[in-house]
């Protein structure tokens, strides 16, 4: 009930991310490319002296990919032994969940059905609560 | 203290520690296996080790609870209490004689009867289990090893520390690394230099020991590791009465702290099954035809950061047969399981449990525990081990191994706008592709390029990313990194740029950025951006420029004879065109200079007079012939010759390397390196073949002139050496056609094989004696005898 939400926007929805999850959030510098890797990977940000894989949030869902990412935010999270910046249009506050992860009638859609937990209300309206696995893994797991 | 006696002794209380947990288990239920198992492989390791240090006593103990464990473990006996206490009093005797060990107490001849008696006593026999603490030992059994008595020589003290706590120390000093640099970059820009430049050195400098500090903390060569094979291998192989010498390469490779850790129990015990079962006695040897001593060979190399390590004897295989039987024996596996298993399947029954390849017990090894303790160890960091065998020849195991935290020197270079890392271990040479003696070289859609000596295939780094910009490369204006893979295949890699050798601390990528087979790894570059590791054995394969049964080559090598090639006798030489070719030696009759004057090209056909020969002539197409003088290459099939001009003759050669066939171009048999650069062997098949004329042998045709005229010498001499005959010099030369005058008196019979008339006189011009000036009638005449004169 109480959980806390990294309120963001993904492919210009409003989303929720797992406060829990996320270590910090950053502002993308430089990135470097990594050739031939998926498409939703944009590349690889340093933070200190550790790497981060930086992941395109709308190419990840299926959505064009995201213009310049530089100056954007970026939530940090870990998965497996890795750690990941999840680039996103836009980082609200952390709010409060005002119900639990519900299931939409009819669905929330193609692109997000795969990475959706529920939508649950927050005092500022309704938001899509994002499954950061999923979201990591992009659309290769649903290709597999 | 002995450093390996250290590392025993730390092994032996860290696997006490450890295996406290699965022998309370055990003790809770004496039939669980797997507990069974764990203390088993305790008291075998143990067992091992004694056996190379000398503990006499510490040995009969885990020999005597290997065996009956070994009992427990084929079933023969059940576990009982009795059993069990008995087991744990032997492990906590082991115990308190490694404190002993440690303190530097010699270990005297102490009771330990009453514990092996307990041991081999009937199961269910009541029988009391004299407690450790009866024997007399100075400290107790359940003692902390802390409390253990300070040892009476004061070595140099060592601490265990976990891993996790040098990793976390290693990411601090990398972040402070970062961070002073980040500093200096704003120093450099900012007034306060001067103020602050000192001791900002200072702290760089620090922070330097510091960082290298650290590294050595964690990393070790594992020539540390090697250094302690030859003396177990020699004690083995002498309690043996083999002979076995130990060869090592590349112990510079430095590995992990921990890993080198890991590796070495399984080392050692692929090393004792080596001994033990794969090599054979001196009088086996001799007689199979080996030198009576076997080589047991460990290779190592990096690639990326995975460690590659390849064990090998030249023993006698495994029998992967005798394998397969004991698994039916055992009941792993039935008889039609095995059957339908391949070869290198049957091989992989060595890893299973309880499985033992030779039919007697010594105390070297060979009760089955070794190999599938060995994977175990390896499979439990992340690694991973192959065997592959060949009967009679040998055994080799592959142990892959992963660096979770390594430094490599790298070199980096430039591609698409990034940088990138390569392994210096693959690198060997950097070239401008601008550079002399470099020659680029398309076959097919391969880029070659030639540069001393070698020929070797050419990738762009840029089409390898998929950075290219999908126009013709410019292979002049990239520099080459000439690749060795460990298989010792050279490559060359093209790049925009080479930067710089750096030190860089490897680590790992993300699973989706793995999955590229392109990058090994990832390391931050001095201003913190990231920094991709190309992964190049993984790149070499996906381009299949290495072999694949290259392993194999690496560790046979000495066994293999047919690494010698052949090498192809050619005569080198300068074409009109400027360009080095070759010609095989064997097409090679003479090297003749000749007169431009005795070359003849009109229309498509051309032929030079030599000796008075008709040749046709090859070569002249590339270029123009000299003025004066040229050089002539006379080849033969052996029925007719060709001439071939050149502008220059330069030697004789050997072609060792190999020559690479060009489908585009059929007049040449291919190209090949001669002193580093391309030459290009013609194709004698395809010259003899554009130049069908009739086998010219014309300069074993001799022709005698009539008389000695005026007429003869200016008119009729060139006319007929035009022909391909050689004018007879002296009167009693044997010749095989002779021109008379209608005047002249009959030759004498058997002079010439055939006989030509001539007539000064146009009306007496017959059938068979001809006009002198009727030139036509004249050559046919000439042809015709020549004919004749072959038949």
């Amino acid at each position: 009930m109480s959980e806390l939400l990294l309120i963001c926007r993904i492919a210009g929805r409003r989303a929720a991310i797992p406060a829990l999850r996320v270590r910090s959030v950053i502002e993308l510098e430089a990135i470097t490319p990594v050739p031939r890797a998926p498409d939703h990977i944009l590349g690889l940000a340093a933070l200190r002296s550790q790497a981060l894989t930086v992941i395109d949030t709308s190419r990840a869902l299926g959505f064009a990919p995201m213009a310049d990412v530089t100056g954007t935010r970026a939530a940090v999270v870990a998965h497996g032994d890795h750690v990941y910046a999840l680039a996103l249009e836009d980082t609200n506050d952390v709010e409060e969940a005002l119900s639990d992860p519900q299931p939409l009638p009819g669905g929330f859609g193609e692109e997000w059905h795969h990475v959706a937990k529920g939508m649950v209300e927050t005092a500022r309206g309704p938001a899509l609560v994002i499954c950061v696995e999923r979201l990591i893994e992009g659309r290769r797991a649903e290709a597999a | 203290m002995d450093e390996l006696l250290a590392d025993f002794i730390a092994e032996t209380r860290e696997m006490l520690e450890a295996s406290a947990g699965e022998i309370v288990a055990w003790e809770a239920d004496p039939t669980d296996s797997a507990r069974l198992d764990a203390i088993f492989r305790f008291v075998h390791t143990v067992k091992g080790n004694c056996g190379f240090f000398d503990f006499p006593r510490l040995e009969r103990l885990s020999h005597a609870a290997e065996d009956v464990l070994s009992e427990c473990r084929a079933g023969k006996r059940e576990p009982d209490r009795a059993l069990v206490n008995a087991v744990l009093a032997v492990i906590d005797r082991i115990g308190e004689l490694t404190d002993m060990i440690e303190a530097g107490t010699p270990l005297d001849q102490g009771d330990d009867e009453a514990l092996l008696t307990a041991l081999v006593a009937e199961a269910g026999a009541d029988r009391p289990v004299p407690s450790a603490g009866s024997a007399p030992l100075s400290s107790g059994a359940g003692e902390d090893t802390a409390a253990a008595p300070t040892p009476a020589t004061p070595a140099q003290r060592s601490i265990r520390l976990p891993v996790s706590l040098l990793d976390e120390v290693m990411k601090g000093v990398s972040d402070m690394v970062l961070a002073r640099n980040d500093l200096a970059r704003r120093l450099r820009e900012s007034e306060a230099r001067q103020d602050v430049e000192a001791p900002f050195d200072r702290l760089s400098g620090i922070l330097s020991d510091v960082r290298d500090g650290i590294t050595r903390m964690r990393m070790q060569r594992l020539e540390h590791l090697f250094g302690s094979f030859p003396r177990l291998v020699r004690d083995l192989s002498a309690g043996l009465g083999k002979q076995v010498l130990v060869d090592f390469e590349g112990g510079d490779v430095e590995l992990d702290r921990e890993m080198i850790e890991t590796i070495r129990d399984p080392l050692t015990h692929i090393i004792r099954n080596a001994i033990d079962h794969g090599i054979e006695g001196p009088g086996e040897r001799l007689g199979s035809g080996k030198r009576d001593t076997g080589v047991i060979r460990f290779i190592a190399r990096q690639s990326g950061n995975r460690i590659s390590l390849v064990i090998s004897d030249d023993g006698r295989g495994i029998d992967a047969e005798r394998l397969g039987r004991k698994a039916v024996t055992a009941g792993i596996h039935t008889q039609a399981q095995v059957d339908a298993m391949s070869e290198e399947r049957k091989l992989h029954l060595i890893f299973t449990p309880g499985l033992s390849t030779a039919d007697s017990i010594s105390s070297v090894s060979g009760r089955g525990v070794g190999m599938d303790v060995v994977r175990a160890n390896l499979e439990k960091v992340g690694g991973s081990i192959e065997v592959s065998s060949k009967p009679g020849k040998g055994t080799s195991f592959h142990l892959r191994l992963p660096l979770t935290l390594s430094i490599i020197a790298a070199l980096t270079v430039g591609c698409g706008g990034q940088r990138y890392a390569i392994s210096r271990n693959f690198v060997e040479e950097i070239i401008l592709g601008s550079g002399t003696g470099v020659e680029f070289a398309q076959v097919g859609e391969r880029q070659l390029v030639t540069y001393r000596n070698r020929r070797v295939p050419c990738i762009a780094l840029c089409d390898v990313l998929g950075e290219g910009n999908d126009g013709e490369t410019s292979w002049d204006t990239r520099r080459l990194v000439l690749i060795r893979m460990a298989t010792d295949e050279v490559f060359a890699l093209g790049v925009d740029e080479v930067f710089d050798h750096e030190e860089v601390v490897v680590k790992p990528l993300a699973p989706a950025v793995m999955d590229t087979g392109l990058y090994a790894g990832t390391t931050l570059l001095d201003d913190g951006k990231p920094m991709l590791l190309l992964d190049m054995p993984n790149i070499a394969a996906s381009l299949s420029l290495t072999r694949q049964d290259a392993g194999a080559k690496d560790l046979f090598a000495d066994n293999d004879p047919e690494a010698e090639a052949e090498t192809v006798p050619a005569m080198l030489f300068t074409a009109l065109d400027g360009h080095r070719k070759a010609v095989r030696l064997d097409l090679l009759r003479r090297i003749e200079t000749v007169d431009r004057d005795s070359v003849d090209i009109a229309g498509g056909r051309a032929h030079v007079v030599i000796e008075g020969a008709l040749i046709p002539l090859a070569g002249h197409e590339a270029g123009d012939l000299p003025d004066d003088r040229c050089r002539i290459l006379r080849l033969s099939d052996g029925e007719s010759e060709i001439a071939y001009a050149v502008a220059e003759v330069l030697d004789a050669i050997e072609i060792a390397g190999p020559i690479v066939p060009d489908a585009q171009d059929p007049a040449i048999e291919g190209i090949t390196l001669i002193e580093g650069r391309p030459v290009t062997l013609i194709d004698g098949h395809a010259i003899f073949a554009a130049h069908p004329a009739p086998a010219q042998r014309a300069r074993e045709l001799v022709c005698r002139l009539p008389g000695d005229s005026d007429w003869a010498r200016t008119i009729l001499t060139p006319l007929v050496v035009a022909a391909g005959y050689r004018v007879a010099s002296e009167d009693g030369q044997q010749a095989d056609l002779a021109i008379l005058m209608d005047d002249d008196p009959e030759p004498e019979a058997g002079a010439s094989a055939s006989l030509i008339r001539l007539t000064a006189d146009p009306e007496r011009s017959t059938a068979d004696t001809i006009y002198r000036y009727d030139r036509e009638g004249l050559f046919a005449a000439l042809r015709c005898a020549r004919a004749g004169g072959r038949g």
